[in-house]
């Protein structure tokens, strides 16, 4: 910022969805860029400096979750079975978790981020964004270090998934735009009502069994009950699922078939990332004073 | 030429009282933003969007011109529960100029700044201001406990908007400025808060701002810190930085200031020198909370303590009549406490009898002591290496002491016998308690001298206190 440079706070100033909004949007993310990064390598670093397992807390939800399921699949106390030709269950779970979990730590981390950096938040002024893309940095670098675990397992499982599988990467981005963009429409939100963030806690808790992750969806031409259609349309209608079934495809079988499922949700995930940017843009003068 | 620095346009800005009701206002005004594009709005939005928009705006004062300067706003535009925590405030600041914000605890000062440094948007109006803008109350914004002061240092940094580069250059001079020396590579929740305010201040500094908020920061850390961030800002003010001070101490004000301007209740009520204006506000809350006070004290009489005696003392400890020209001297004063206080004041002024004005006026309201007295009897002395008084008059001790902040009368002012340095001099008693409110003494000399604890009584620095 140079000597002369004007800073102006109006409270009559309007802009709409202009394009020069949108790059100035853009352009404050690059210039607080170093700012994402140190909060990140703040967060992930200073998170575990008081603890002995550090960072073997990151890896142990989803490894607890899958050798739970995995036990009581193979004891018969749960009656998943899981296709001919399929990975074997405990792969299946560990996916599952791994990226239900992505999913929902974006989202309950982004919503949560500008609620817990109330001090920060009321002391100094700098696009708010920075917090929520800071919690999500976080969560990325949490499932890098889970995948990890996830490669692990395939070596121990002598599992051979499809080479092709690491294509999924590239669908992490629009992925991780879902999440952001549900964080980015849930935090100011939830820094007027604490309401928020009980709320997704309870909704992922819960969500996770309803979503095709620690079981396979209910086949439509083979269903026996109307509760497993019921099932199948939770399934369909939650744009997760979608990319759970890309995932698994490609681990099998190396292909994706851009069905009308993960077409709609791709739409949707690019959406909602730009709704809810715009949106938090629009109500971020309002944060401040309520954290 | 001078040129605005700062431009206070016409600003208001409501809160809510309620938690509850605010949670809705919030909600609502939310809902208003997002789904009625008219209220669609970015902070600083104007500024903010291109380079060639600033341009437009080559001076700060067309926000004026452009501004809304004769809409007031009335209580019918507040909801239930809301209140204007400031009310159509227009002011300037010019460049290099040290303004002071007065005001009572709630007065707006402090959303002033928030407002200026962007935290809240106005409700209405506008502020701007050129350059760049640092405000000292957001000292150590994004410390995480666990890491180490480099760590968190680089982190500051860049929540204040420094490059990783820049912070490299300027690091040791950072460090320097916060002498914390190898604690640098010990986590933050090691640190002292002196220290951590050090290193905080000592960032928040080192970024070269070119309008600087400081907000009752400069009362943080030991003496000597105080000292050197005391020193500093006068540089930077002298080196024509805008600064802002907000600060109940009125002698830094008055130090710092030329110009000050009294907020109450969100609006100004009134603006000018700072000797004018700290000495109407000093009046106000003096007759506003205060003047109850000293009544409610001096009617009933119970007081804390008692100077029961006054007296000449030498060098040597014995008795003399009058200070010897030349040679050491200390005036000892001999106080019954009741019970324990802690943090009393106390002052002595020798005055001229038959004579305007005060000769020697010498306050721990002053020089930022504070005296603790035990229960019982406490010798108090004040010690001059030398004290020339003019042997042409008689004159009179007198001594007093009041509560820290100066609103409690804690004894019954003591009023000395009069001694005559005259050789001749009659020694007359004179019993006649003087006027128990505060003198206005403004003495023309101060002889350096120093407190020194005889008995029991306790002298702290006001800094070491806080």
């Amino acid at each position: 910022m140079s000597r002369n440079s004007i800073t102006r706070y109006v409270a009559s100033s309007r802009d709409r969805l202009t394009l020069a909004a949108w790059i100035m949007m853009f352009r404050e993310i690059s210039e607080y860029r170093e700012l994402i990064y140190r909060l990140v390598v703040r967060n992930v670093t200073g998170q575990f400096r008081q603890s002995f397992l550090s960072y073997l807390w990151i890896i142990l939800p989803p490894v607890a979750t899958t050798v739970v399921f995995t036990v009581l699949q193979r004891a018969r106390i749960v009656n998943i079975t899981m296709p001919e030709d399929g990975m074997p269950y405990a792969i299946f779970a560990l996916l599952g978790a791994t990226f239900w979990g992505f999913f929902t730590q974006v989202v309950s981390m982004a919503t949560n981020s500008i609620s817990s950096a109330g001090m920060l938040v009321s002391k100094i002024y700098f696009p708010r964004e920075i917090l929520v893309l800071s919690a999500v940095g976080n969560a990325v670098v949490n499932l890098a270090i889970r995948m990890l675990v996830v490669a692990l397992s395939f070596v121990l499982l002598g599992y051979a998934p499809h080479p092709a599988c690491v294509w999924f990467c590239l669908l992490l981005i629009p992925l991780l735009m879902l999440g952001v963009g549900c964080g980015l429409f849930l935090a100011p939100v939830n820094v007027m009502m604490n309401d928020v963030s009980r709320m997704l806690e309870f909704a992922f808790q819960f969500g996770m069994f309803l979503a095709p992750t620690v079981y396979p969806t209910p086949v439509l031409e083979t269903v026996d009950s109307k509760w497993q259609v019921a099932l199948y349309w939770m399934h369909q209608l939650n744009p997760v699922s979608h990319y759970l079934y890309a995932l698994h495809e490609l681990v099998e079988k190396g292909t994706l078939t851009f069905g009308a499922g993960l077409q709609a949700s791709l739409i949707l995930s690019v959406f909602v990332f730009f709704a809810g940017w715009r949106f938090f843009h629009a109500v971020e003068p309002l944060l401040a004073e309520r954290v | 030429m001078n040129r605005s620095a700062i431009i206070i346009d016409n600003v208001s800005k409501k809160f809510a009282r309620s938690l509850k009701r605010g949670m809705i206002y919030g909600l609502t005004d939310m809902a208003y933003m997002a789904f009625l594009p008219g209220h669609w709005k970015s902070r600083g939005y104007e500024a903010r969007v291109s380079d060639a928009a600033r341009e437009k705006q080559s001076a700060v004062g067309s926000a004026v011109e452009g501004g809304n300067l004769l809409s007031k706003v009335c209580d019918t535009d507040l909801r239930p529960s809301e209140f204007w925590a400031l009310r159509n405030v227009s002011f300037k600041v010019e460049q290099g100029e040290t303004l002071a914000l007065l005001g009572a605890n709630g007065a707006g000062k402090s959303t002033m700044f928030s407002v200026l440094s962007g935290i809240y948007a106005p409700t209405y109006g506008s502020v701007s201001y050129r350059g760049r803008l640092q405000a000292l109350i957001a000292l150590g914004a994004g410390f995480h406990p666990a890491l180490t002061g480099r760590e968190n240092l680089y982190i500051n940094a860049a929540i204040l908007g420094m490059k990783e580069k820049q912070v490299n250059a300027i690091y040791d001079s950072i460090l320097d400025f916060a002498g914390i020396g190898a604690f640098i590579d010990s986590p933050i929740r090691n640190y002292s808060s002196g220290m951590l305010v050090r290193l905080a201040f000592s960032i928040a500094i080192h970024l070269d701002p070119d309008v600087l908020l400081i907000d009752e920061v400069l009362a943080v850390g030991d003496a000597a810190f105080q000292m050197k961030c005391a020193k500093y800002t006068r540089e930077l003010a002298n080196s024509g930085k805008t600064i802002v001070v907000v600060s109940h101490n009125l002698l830094i004000v008055q130090m710092m200031c030329r110009r000050a301007i009294w907020l109450d209740k969100g609006q100004i009520l009134q603006q000018g020198d700072t000797h004018t204006v700290t000495k109407e506000y000093q009046k106000f809350m003096m007759t506003r909370d205060i003047g109850k006070d000293l009544k409610v004290a001096s009617s009933t009489t119970t007081f804390s303590a008692a100077i029961l005696d006054v007296k000449w003392h030498d060098a040597g400890g014995s008795v003399i009549e009058k200070p010897e020209w030349g040679r050491p001297c200390k005036i000892v004063l001999e106080i019954e406490a009741y019970e324990d206080v802690d943090c009393a004041r106390l002052w002595v002024s020798i005055s001229a009898i038959g004579k305007e004005g005060t000769v020697m006026y010498v306050s721990m309201f002053d020089d930022g002591h504070f005296l603790s007295l035990r229960k019982g009897s406490n010798r108090v002395a004040l010690y001059w290496e030398s004290l020339p008084l003019s042997d042409h008059s008689s004159y009179q001790i007198s001594a007093g002491l009041r509560d820290w902040s100066g609103h409690v009368v804690l004894s019954q002012s003591y009023a000395s016998a009069s001694f005559d340095m005259n050789e001749q001099g009659t020694g007359c008693l004179n019993e006649t308690a003087v006027d128990s409110r505060l003198k206005t003494a403004n003495p023309l000399v101060t002889i350096p001298y120093r407190w020194v604890v005889e008995d029991q009584a306790i002298i702290r620095n006001i800094h070491e206190h806080s």
